[in-house]
């Protein structure tokens, strides 16, 4: 059987030039919004020069990417996760969304651990029960070191841990 | 107070129990960051940089150095015995340090590489030393426009050589500067694009940022290739004794490193890789073996390895005596201390004389600890390359949770969290470089301080920007590196440091 490749190559000049878009569309969108703010006079300058200022560089920036995007080789190439690298990827930032979400409720300790059994059984050959002594031995270390010693405040949720 | 003087005085406060405990576990994190591959010593000081917020900011700020030069010495671990540089400044010493390694010699390379490191690394402390004082004098002389010049003349001068085209540096630049700009503004006070969230008042949490950047993104790339784990080579204590040749002939290198990374350490750019690909540049140019350079010459070893410390302990000169970070990490480095109320500057080393000093004695101190965990210990380091990536990836991950939440107590700098690192992995996949956005961030809101401070002054008179020679030669400069510089930089430097 065949494996799916992790990573596949897409046009970088097409890269840029969507970056360069993208920039132009944020610093209008930018120098837009900041008309919200005074401007002030040149003597008593507002809190909108300076955002002026950085929504301009923003635009000359833009352009500098769309610029070398029109002067770089059609077949330059950069590589983004395909096949099966896309998939965890993509897995992995459903795993952090559940476990952020659950961090607020159910507190660090639990929602950590639980997130170590999903993401190693993501990433590693180990079995279940081995699995679920490793997370809960990287969850609790990493509990007693921040929490406990450090006294670092960390999410407890309705179970006080 | 003398230098002498305040050496002693920062021995005094140094070697407080506290502080010696901050310097070594500075130096011991700092290696482990350097010594794993993938978290760069950017990342890892973001991930450790709360926890030093509950010390008192000199053993916060003695931790944080600790952990910047210990990873300068941990990342060529990697790169000698597996080709894989733990760091971007140890990727030069990838050429001939993993040839050592094919030739038995890995241990040999890994003393000569502790010992240029300490060399490198306490001249420029001696350095710091000496220099800091009269630049502080000069700096006092500065006024807003001479900074607002410094500052964003830096900013620009830094994302131009940091690697890769002129818009890789520039764009992610300003995407800081705009970054910068959310959140109660330091003039007036006026809360800016905050849309309504009240937790983005104080603005983006730099921490967060670049955890996601850094850490995130990182950890992205390493989920989807999945790759494959690299079994090193086994050290034995009898094999790190390098021959009376070995040592004679990374004399002249050592020296002259020291010499390439402190001077480059001073300026703006990322100046640990910098530095070490300067060094062995120069090495292929004067040494009378440069012939066997990128076969295996220990020269390729100790002299890029010295200049990167070099460099990382010079970098600290700007920041402390002018209050200007030059880089990434010296950028996180002032952001610490401004939470406790201190702002680096001229005046630093008058009003607060323990920070300065204690922090200067304790490199020295550093060093040597880095010298006794880096040789003795070189195998235990070894055999951290052994762990599982399954078992280091989610413990890294809970590592940037625990970092960005700290920092505020605010989830939603924890939601940040894998935004920012899909920005940053894509970016970086189209060779964009993310330590200017990272210094954007940091020293947007100071360059509109001494924008908009230059202009009341002046009564609204523009000229006030270049009205002093010291804002002249400045901008002159910048334009020079800008569009001089785009024919004759170098194209092989990355910048994360």
């Amino acid at each position: 059987m065949k494996t799916q490749p992790a990573f596949s190559s897409h046009s970088k000049r097409i890269g840029y030039f969507v970056t360069g878009a993208i920039g132009l569309l944020l610093s209008a969108a930018y120098l837009l919004l900041s008309r919200d703010y005074p401007f002030g006079s040149m003597d008593q300058p507002g809190a909108r020069v300076w955002p002026t200022v950085v929504g301009l560089m923003m635009i000359v920036a833009s352009l500098f990417v769309l610029w070398e995007a029109w002067w770089m080789q059609p077949t330059d190439q950069f590589e983004l996760p395909a096949g099966a690298g896309a998939k965890r990827v993509a897995l992995m930032i459903v795993l952090l969304v559940g476990y952020f979400a659950a961090l607020e409720y159910v507190g660090q300790l639990i929602s950590s651990a639980i997130f170590c059994v999903l993401f190693m059984r993501l990433a590693s050959p180990l079995s279940w029960p081995r699995l679920i002594v490793a997370s809960l031995a990287l969850a609790g270390g990493l509990y007693v070191v921040f929490v406990v010693l450090l006294k670092i405040p960390l999410p407890k949720g309705i179970f006080g841990y | 107070m003398s230098s002498f003087d305040g050496l002693m005085h920062g021995f005094a406060i140094a070697c407080t129990m506290q502080n010696l405990i901050a310097a070594f576990l500075g130096a011991l994190a700092g290696t482990l960051v350097g010594v794993l591959p993938g978290l760069g010593p950017l990342g890892g000081i973001a991930l450790i940089l709360p926890i030093t917020y509950s010390f008192d900011p000199t053993t916060g700020l003695i931790a944080m150095a600790g952990i910047f030069y210990g990873a300068m010495y941990g990342g060529s671990t990697t790169a000698i015995l597996i080709n894989v540089p733990g760091e971007v400044a140890s990727a030069i010493t990838c050429l001939d340090g993993y040839q050592l390694t094919r030739k038995g010699r890995a241990g040999a390379a890994l003393t000569i590489v502790a010992a240029g490191s300490f060399v490198g690394g306490t001249a420029s402390v001696l350095g710091i030393m000496l220099l800091s004082p009269a630049v502080s004098r000069a700096a006092l002389m500065f006024g807003p426009p001479e900074y607002f010049a410094m500052l964003l003349g830096g900013l620009l001068i830094f994302s131009r050589i940091s690697g890769g085209t002129l818009a890789a540096g520039l764009f992610p630049m300003t995407i800081g500067l705009l970054l910068a700009t959310v959140g109660q503004e330091a003039v007036t006070g006026e809360q800016r694009f905050i849309f309504g969230i009240n937790e983005l008042s104080p603005g983006f949490t730099l921490v967060a940022v670049v955890i996601g950047l850094f850490a995130v993104a990182e950890i992205m790339h390493l989920v989807a290739t999945k790759e494959d784990h690299i079994a090193p080579v086994s050290i034995k204590l009898r094999d790190l004794m390098p021959t009376k040749e070995e040592w004679r002939r990374s004399f002249w290198p050592m020296g002259r490193g020291t010499l390439v990374g402190f001077v480059m350490g001073a300026l703006p750019g990322p100046p640990s890789s910098m530095s070490s690909f300067a060094s062995y540049r120069l090495e292929q140019a004067v040494s009378k073996y440069r012939h066997e350079l990128g076969t295996g010459a220990i020269e390729g070893v100790a002299g890029p390895e010295t200049a990167n410390n070099a460099a990382a302990t010079a970098t600290l000169i700007p920041l402390l005596a002018m209050g200007i970070p030059f880089g990434a990490i010296t950028a996180l480095m002032m952001s610490s201390l401004m939470i406790h109320g201190i702002t680096p500057g001229p005046l630093l080393m008058v009003n607060y004389p323990d920070l300065f000093w204690g922090l200067i004695a304790s490199m020295y101190i550093g060093n040597v600890m880095l010298v006794i965990l880096n040789v003795p210990l070189v195998g235990v380091w070894v055999s951290l390359l052994r762990v599982p990536q399954y078992i280091f990836l989610p413990m890294i991950v809970l590592l940037t949770i625990i970092g960005a939440y700290s920092v505020n107590n605010s989830m939603l700098d924890v939601w940040l969290l894998p935004l920012i690192g899909c920005v940053g992995f894509i970016l970086n996949k189209l060779d964009f470089r993310m330590a200017p956005m990272v210094i954007g961030l940091v020293l947007g809101p100071l360059v509109e301080k001494h924008l908009r401070e230059s202009l009341i002054l002046s009564g609204g008179d523009i000229s006030t920007f270049w009205s002093s020679s010291v804002a002249v030669v400045t901008w002159i400069v910048v334009l020079l590196v800008l569009f001089l510089g785009y024919l004759v930089r170098p194209k092989e430097v990355a910048a994360d440091d």
